[in-house]
């Protein structure tokens, strides 16, 4: 058995009944009661979800060299950002690959804040302090709790708890908020399509707020979701993820999330392949697949047009409990990336009748909405 | 608590089979549906289908994930229980109703190797 890492609620989850499975290193619960009654609920009402095993990297230094060092290595623009601002980002290797895709937090004009996926921020780390000349970068992903409350009444809730009227935090925005004599990062960011909050403190009072946010929030519907439904939630809001969509050999471009991709006076690792895919069209790109017959899809399955060519593979796949039936992400070739466009995907040797989806599969609470 | 009944025959796969005269009926255990999940599709053989003791008849799939199905013993198939594509999640709620071919039987006496519930207690138990 490997060694697993624990965040700081994991005697918390095994109290709560929670499944515990093992994830980029990390023991963390799967389902608590059932994953598509937690998915539900999160679209419903709200889910609170640990996501402790973030990780979270400093940068601090003068404006000039950490804006240049932030452009250099990210293929979005950070130079726009305000104050308090929150921005989707990816970490490119030399090859133009993602080494992660990221949150940037920036507090001002001489320090950022870098959330990164649990199985990546030690590379992340490694490949900053590689190409850093004169910042201070520093990990401190185990001296941070974070949990994330989601849905429709997640602000309604975590307002009411805190006794702050939070509605003034904007989508991709933050705030310092005082809380139990510390301060803490409340950021209107999130993974499932839902409205709702990640916040970021200490570890004691991180675990102090779980358990009395759960039970503050349980006459709203509030519950706690495992990374079943997590999974569920962000395949439903088309969000990629490290290791399906996005990976270290695939350009943003060809991840489907060219719409990070941005032109710089100050050029990013394979700046030129990478701006040339965003306006010719790389050859291969990720969209949504839904299954038009009972069966779920899953991620590695084939993709074949009518006429029996390979075409993609999906990098994702799942039932989706609120459409109840099968949906995926699919790596495909471009020419197929039209709404409706009929594709068929190899299950166990039959190929099963699907439908290119470029739209939404649902229309959450999430804020980017209104 | 999981619900093992007596009168079944089970598997190490958490299959169980039940005899009925010529006929047997194939489901999975209630540990099995536990261990799953919310079960979402359950892919069963069409009437006429000959099943092999050992060898996969199905695919069960969860939110999370997809499993064979192995018949517990062979036999040709006769019937499939029309309620499981209507409503896979009743294997959840009662893994024993939830019955989900009906094999004519082949050999009867190969259920004979397979675990009866004080047996197949156990095995879950040291699981």
């Amino acid at each position: 058995m490997e060694n697993l890492k624990v965040t700081p609620l994991n005697e918390v989850h095994r109290t709560l009944g929670a499944r515990m499975v093992p994830f980029g290193g990390w023991d963390m619960p799967v389902q608590y009661t059932s994953i598509i009654q937690e998915h539900l609920a999160t679209r419903t009402a709200a889910g609170l979800f640990d996501v402790s095993h973030m990780g979270e990297i400093f940068l601090t230094g003068k404006k000039e060299s950490l804006l240049a060092f932030l452009e250099k290595l990210t293929c979005n623009q950070v130079e726009p950002m305000h104050d308090f601002q929150v921005q989707y980002n990816a970490v490119l290797n030399e090859a133009g690959g993602l080494v992660d895709d990221i949150t940037i937090y920036k507090f001002n004009d001489e320090k950022y804040m870098i959330c990164s996926n649990a199985s990546n921020y030690e590379a992340v780390y490694a490949h900053l302090l590689k190409y850093n000349t004169d910042l201070k970068i520093t990990n401190e992903s185990l001296n941070w709790h974070q949990i994330a409350i989601q849905g429709p009444k997640a602000n309604e809730i975590f307002s009411k708890y805190i006794g702050q009227d939070l509605e003034g935090i904007g989508y991709y925005k933050f705030k310092l908020i005082s809380f139990k004599g510390e301060q803490m990062i409340v950021s209107r960011t999130g993974y499932t399509g839902e409205d709702g909050f990640e916040i970021y403190s200490a570890i004691p009072t991180g675990v102090q707020i779980w358990s009395e946010l759960l039970e503050f929030g349980k006459p709203f519907g509030l519950v706690p979701v495992g990374l079943g439904a997590r999974d569920t939630l962000r395949l439903e809001a088309k969000y990629a993820l490290y290791g399906h969509e996005l990976n270290d050999t695939r350009t943003p471009v060809e991840s489907g999330i060219g719409w990070i991709v941005k032109e710089k006076a100050n050029p990013y690792f394979a700046y030129e392949k990478i701006i040339s895919q965003k306006k010719n069209g790389a050859e291969y790109g990720v969209t949504g697949i839904k299954l038009t017959e009972a069966g779920v899809l899953r991620e590695n399955y084939s993709v074949f047009d009518d006429a029996g060519n390979l075409i993609g593979q999906t990098t994702s796949g799942s039932y989706s409990p609120s459409l109840k039936e099968g949906i995926g992400l699919v790596y495909i070739k471009k020419s197929f990336i039209k709404n409706e466009t009929i594709v068929f995907v190899e299950i166990r040797g039959a190929k099963k009748k699907s439908i290119i989806q470029t739209g939404n599969f649902i229309k959450g609470s999430v804020r980017n909405n209104k | 608590m999981t619900k093992i009944l007596d009168g079944y025959k089970y598997t190490e796969k958490h299959e169980w089979v039940k005899l009925e005269g010529d006929s047997a009926i194939f489901g999975i255990s209630d540990f099995a549906q536990n261990a799953l999940g919310d079960i979402v599709f359950v892919d069963l053989p069409k009437v006429g289908k000959s099943v092999k003791k050992g060898q996969s008849f199905g695919t069960i799939e969860s939110v999370k994930a997809a499993e064979d199905l192995y018949a517990p013993i062979s036999g040709e198939v006769i019937e499939i229980n029309p309620e499981i594509a209507k409503d896979p999640a009743m294997v959840n709620k009662d893994a024993f109703a939830a019955w989900m071919i009906k094999v004519k039987v082949t050999n009867a006496s190969e259920a004979d190797s397979l675990m009866d519930s004080s047996k197949y207690k156990d095995f879950t138990a040291s699981l």
